[in-house]
């Protein structure tokens, strides 16, 4: 007899339904398996029989025959146990072909006929959702992440007889549902390290705030600690909160990368990434037959923290160039081209120089040459894309010592919202999100300049010698300035503020 | 003195193995250069061993004598001999002063007042301020100013000299005709301008560690006094001002802050006797350049808003925030930006590196 299943698929990032069709009869008994499969979906059919051989259902000796449709996409993962065997169990007359209607399947199979969790399930789920379909079974591990969801019951199962039993009406199960909004505004900044940690380093901080408000990318310099690290690992405490649609496309991107457990069913906040300077370009963009998303894809509505910057390979930086212009990666493998989202904020620290201690001169003996050599390990076009450039100076005893009250992370955290919020209704009905995100034409549209703002940027550009490519960026710059000070128009000092933030006059740090 | 034998006396000086010392001997011997590149292997073989004899006679037919000397004039070099009038008297007074000397430009001046400012590659903004500020002062009352055109204080200084409208001279440890440091070419061919290149060695020597003491040998030759503006404990600058100890020059050092490693060298001069400079005008009045003059000391106007925050060395926006909070609370550090970069687009203040500010002069 012949029935289907539905169930579903992943290629990169892209979602698909699969239909699971099952033939059964008369002929030499064998279980064939088609549809263009990975190893682990063909060694599917083997899990399923004993599963279910141990549930106490012998699969009559037939000719077997499943078809996972459509046939022509490659098949991974390993998802496709359950739909299978529920389209066996349907086949056999066990389970009735109308029950298992309008449902989706997914789930591992263990020898025991447990079922576990799969990778990519909540995009397979909004996949559905949006197809119309009623309901989808899950495995118990992965219910929470696939019941953000709205508008499709989500159900959870242990095992495949619990399946057979609730499709046959003999067990209730409740559908679970999550409020993704609850989530994303419960205590979600109790145990991050706060701002009131870091003594003194007003600019670095400062720096660090406007970050945060712009979504802008930063660069911090230093002698070594002074506390860089310190700044970049407290920003994910300031950051504004994940919106439930960023909350879910960040979300999607972990299951697809087999990221999200029962512990961490869903990301409600964003991700803070720090590799190691020994990554690989692979690692950083994606790699694999099929890639997988890369750290820059797992940085996605986050910050991407590169520690001692000048440390990684200079071909491994060079694969940043792309993400940070369009924001996607572009992977080609030999199964075809993926793209995967890569929108993230880029953090960097690095010393001045190679001893890092420049410029104190007391310290620091590198020559001019040693100091360019250092710089010349990241390329232009990756300082290009930086909009705030902060050293922190080296700390003082009595700075520590001091009973000074510093700036917490939650003052500067409603900062941050304040600024966010302007921005919202400045960029409402846009692609926009953040000043950092504007290009050329969009910054000549929002960033309106008063004729005394003009006048002062010629002068400032003509007497410090800034280079024309600094122009919008200096402006993007003061544009989040003026929004975290609550101004509706940029000032001459948010300009000026802009200005010392540029990273001076030639880039990065210029000779003494 | 002849073209002909400065032809002569160009081969004579590149003959491998042979250098001042054997040059003079052979000159005494046999009366010029001309005479030894004549002379039977018997006349040479009184000065030289016959490896050298036959280096020389092999190098000899190699070696165009005119054409060589003629494609050396060329570059714009000329050469002159301590024999000459022209030689400057100053060196001719130092033992182991070059036979040779070849030049660039002109030879200094020989009754103008010459000062050689030296000091640190790697110096701070502080040791940069005050050359430029002796440098241009002293060029401006008509002293030359000696130095080896090296990065750092040798090279700014020279600039500043220059820039005041005054005369410097650099003497090379590499051939004449070379540039170095490659960075400062535009400041090479100021000099030959409005002034000269010097250098011991032929044209086409390359720099080599072990030419600069000689280097700074003949800068402390050709100067009157020494000023040591930034020097560690540790640095070439010693041998200069060992070698103008030596020959009886006098020798001032700028007084730095203790803490300064930089400074200490030049501190620890001052302890042992060295003459304290403490502005240009002093240490004119010290070469009594200046004695029949009113010395208008150059005093610090009072300086208004955050500029007196800021130092000659560079500090970071967190320091100065921290001075300028110290005297007024309600400064903010948007406010302190905001300042900065109007003293920067003034040009009073500077941003040397992201985030740290220096005033300048």
């Amino acid at each position: 007899m012949f029935s289907t299943i539905l169930s579903g698929g992943i290629y990169g990032m892209h979602s698909y339904l699969v239909q699971v069709e099952v033939d059964m009869s008369q002929g030499l008994p064998c279980f064939a398996m088609v549809g263009s499969l990975g190893a682990e979906v063909k060694e599917s059919g083997e899990r399923v029989r004993i599963a279910l051989k141990n549930k106490g259902i012998h699969i009559p000796p037939m000719h077997i025959a499943v078809n996972l449709s459509p046939a022509d996409m490659r098949k991974e993962g390993t998802g496709y146990d359950l739909p299978i065997a529920v389209a066996l169990l349907v086949s056999m007359g066990i389970v009735r072909e109308s029950d298992a209607k309008n449902t989706l399947f997914l789930g591992e199979l263990g020898l025991n006929g447990e079922v576990k969790a799969v990778k990519g399930v909540l995009p397979i789920v909004r996949k559905a959702q949006e197809a119309g379909i009623r309901r989808c079974i899950v495995p118990f591990g992965n219910g929470r992440e696939a019941g953000c969801v709205q508008g499709i019951e989500v159900i959870p199962v242990k095992s495949v007889e619990q399946v057979m039993q609730y499709l046959r009406g003999e067990e209730k199960i409740t559908p679970v549902s999550v409020d993704l909004e609850d989530l994303l505004n419960a205590g979600m900044w109790e145990d991050e390290p706060d701002y009131a940690d870091v003594s003194g380093q007003e600019t670095p901080k400062r720096a660090a705030l406007l970050a945060a408000a712009g979504f802008h990318n930063l660069l911090l310099a230093g002698p070594p600690g002074s506390g860089k690290t310190m700044i970049a690992k407290r920003l994910p405490g300031i950051l504004p909160p994940l919106s439930s649609k960023e909350s879910l496309e960040v979300s999607a991107l972990y299951s697809i990368a087999g990221l999200l457990d029962g512990k961490r069913s869903v990301i409600a906040r964003r991700p803070f990434l720090h590799p190691h300077h020994t990554i690989s370009p692979q690692a950083l963009t994606g790699g694999g037959r099929i890639p997988k998303p890369g750290v820059i894809s797992l940085s996605h509505r986050g910050v991407l923290f590169l520690d001692e910057l000048p440390e990684f390979n200079r071909q491994t930086l060079d694969a940043l160039r792309q993400p940070l212009e369009d924001k996607t990666v572009q992977i080609a493998r030999s199964y075809g081209n993926f793209t995967y989202p890569a929108d993230f904020m880029l953090v960097a620290a690095m010393n001045p120089c190679p001893c890092g201690y420049y410029p104190d001169r007391n310290k620091c003996r590198c020559t001019p040459f040693e100091r360019h050599q250092y710089l010349s390990h990241i390329s232009g076009p990756i300082l290009d894309r930086i909009d705030l450039y902060a050293q922190a100076p080296k700390v003082k005893i009595a700075q520590l010592q001091s009973k000074k009250k510093e700036i917490s992370s939650a003052q500067m955290r409603s900062q941050v919202m304040a600024a966010r919020q302007r921005q919202e209704w400045r960029y409402r009905g846009s692609r926009l999100r953040f000043n950092g995100e504007l290009k050329v034409g969009e910054v000549e549209k929002y960033c309106i300049l008063g004729q005394k703002e003009q006048k002062m940027l010629v002068h400032m550009f003509e007497t410090m010698d800034l280079s024309a490519r600094a122009y919008h960026r200096l402006i993007k710059t003061a544009r989040t300035i003026a929004d975290v000070e609550e101004c509706e128009n940029i000032k001459e000092e948010h300009l000026a503020e802009a200005a010392c933030f540029f990273g001076s006059r030639k880039g990065v740090f210029t000779d003494a | 003195m002849h073209k002909e034998e400065k032809e002569y006396l160009y081969w004579l000086h590149n003959v491998p193995g042979v250098g001042d010392g054997k040059m003079r001997r052979l000159i005494d011997f046999l009366g010029s250069a001309q005479a030894v590149y004549f002379a039977t292997d018997k006349q040479l073989m009184s000065v030289l061993s016959r490896a050298e004899t036959d280096k020389m006679r092999a190098f000899g037919k190699e070696w165009k004598v005119k054409e060589a000397y003629e494609k050396m004039t060329a570059l714009g070099m000329k050469l002159v001999c301590e024999k000459e009038t022209e030689y400057p008297s100053r060196l001719r007074a130092v033992n182991g002063a070059p036979y040779l000397l070849y030049y660039k430009g002109q030879l200094p001046e020989e009754k103008t007042v010459a000062v050689a400012i030296i000091g640190a590659r790697e110096c701070s903004e502080y040791g940069r301020y005050v050359a430029k500020a002796f440098a241009s002062r002293l060029a401006e009352e008509g002293v030359n100013v000696i130095s080896g055109m090296a990065r750092g204080i040798d090279g700014i200084g020279q600039e500043a000299a220059l820039t005041a409208g005054g005369k410097t001279f650099a003497v090379l440890g590499c051939g004449a005709d070379i540039c170095y440091p490659a960075a400062n070419r535009k400041l090479y061919e100021e000099i030959v301008k409005n002034g000269g290149i010097l250098s011991p060695y032929p044209p086409g020597t390359s720099p080599q560690k072990t030419l600069f003491p000689y280097r700074n040998k003949i800068v402390a030759g050709l100067s009157d006094a020494v000023l040591v503006v930034e020097a560690r404990q540790k640095s070439g600058t010693w041998i200069t001002v060992d070698m103008a100890l030596e020959q009886g020059k006098d020798v001032y050092a700028v007084p730095g802050r203790v803490t300064d490693r930089l400074s200490d060298g030049c501190n620890l001069l001052i302890k042992q006797g060295a003459g304290m400079a403490i502005s240009p005008d002093d240490l004119l009045k010290e070469l009594s350049v200046l004695t029949a003059r009113t010395v208008l000391l150059h005093q610090d106007k009072e300086e208004k808003g955050v500029l007196r925050f800021l130092d000659l060395y560079p500090l970071s926006i967190d320091e100065i925030l921290e001075r300028a909070q110290s005297e007024d609370e309600n400064i903010t550090l948007s406010g302190l930006m905001f300042e900065l970069i109007q003293l920067c687009m003034q040009g009073k203040a500077k941003e040397v590196s992201s985030n740290y500010f220096v005033k300048t002069g």
